[in-house]
């Protein structure tokens, strides 16, 4: 399969950054004052988002790629950034109402950054139900290049929401003790790799099947 | 007695015990990437399989 000798890079260092991050997070960093440990959420909550933004960059290029050259390759690419992005928005999801019910007393609030993040997760799970229940057929290939073009552009208003619209939860801007920003540094490298491993491995799966999908056709 | 509830009243207060959110916060990052993992992994072992075959 492709991408071997980076794949096994990628997951090497994802390893190594994942078991320092979560040392640091666990026994190194010092505890927030006002929230308590639940803050320490912090460290993997927002290079997941960090990393859902650029997949979905990623699966936006790739796809106006698709749409231009009809090379399968780009549409392969896409389908493989916007299914990781998928999953690490989802972490977002998840652990952001856990935190919020620690910190703000509610699993949810109906405020700008937080509506928006879902409508990107809905977009994005309209985009795989597509791609599952329509074949693989260079038309759907297209429709779904075109859904994932429109969803990218929900991005920059998940990430300016708080600025455009303000916010009664998310501070528009975050500072960090030095021992904070460290871990938050660490983490952050070690989510990327994880994300870069993940895409690299989906991507390397999806040229396999695709592979054989033409071998069977033929 | 009294001075001494006077004494513990005068120290700031103490960091709110959210360690139980913190933890099911990581348990679920684990799942989410670990259930997908397990997905990629079928896949992988699968297209692998596949690639052996031929």
């Amino acid at each position: 399969m492709v991408f071997r000798k980076w794949r096994m890079l990628l997951w090497a260092a994802a390893a190594a950054l994942n078991a320092a991050g979560l040392y640091m997070v666990f026994f190194f960093v010092p505890e927030e004052v006002t929230m308590g440990e639940v803050q320490k959420i912090f460290y993997y909550h927002v290079p997941s988002a960090i990393s859902s933004y650029l997949l979905f960059a990623l699966a936006f290029a790739f796809s106006i790629i698709y749409l231009w050259k009809d090379e399968p390759v780009w549409d392969t690419l896409a389908h493989a950034c916007a299914e990781v992005g998928w999953v690490f928005i989802t972490v977002v999801l998840v652990t952001g109402p856990i935190w919020g019910r620690a910190a703000w007393g509610k699993w949810w609030v109906w405020e700008p950054r937080l509506t928006t993040a879902l409508v990107l997760w809905l977009m994005y799970t309209a985009y795989f139900l597509l791609r599952l229940f329509s074949g693989h057929d260079p038309r759907t290939a297209r429709v779904a290049a075109v859904m994932a073009i429109v969803a990218f552009f929900d991005v920059p208003i998940v990430h300016f929401a708080i600025k455009w619209w303000g916010s009664i939860v998310h501070p528009p801007k975050v500072s960090l003790e030095p021992e904070m920003r460290l871990t938050f540094m660490v983490t952050s490298a070690a989510v990327l790799c994880m994300a870069a491993a993940l895409t690299l491995t989906r991507a390397a799966i999806g040229f396999a099947e695709a592979e054989k999908l033409a071998g069977e056709a033929r | 007695m009294r001075a001494l509830l006077f004494a513990l009243a005068q120290l700031p207060a103490a960091t709110p015990q959210t360690g139980g959110y913190m933890r099911a916060g990581y348990i679920a990052i684990a799942a989410i990437v670990g259930i997908y993992g397990l997905y990629l992994w079928s896949r992988y072992v699968a297209a692998r399989r596949k690639d052996r075959g031929r």
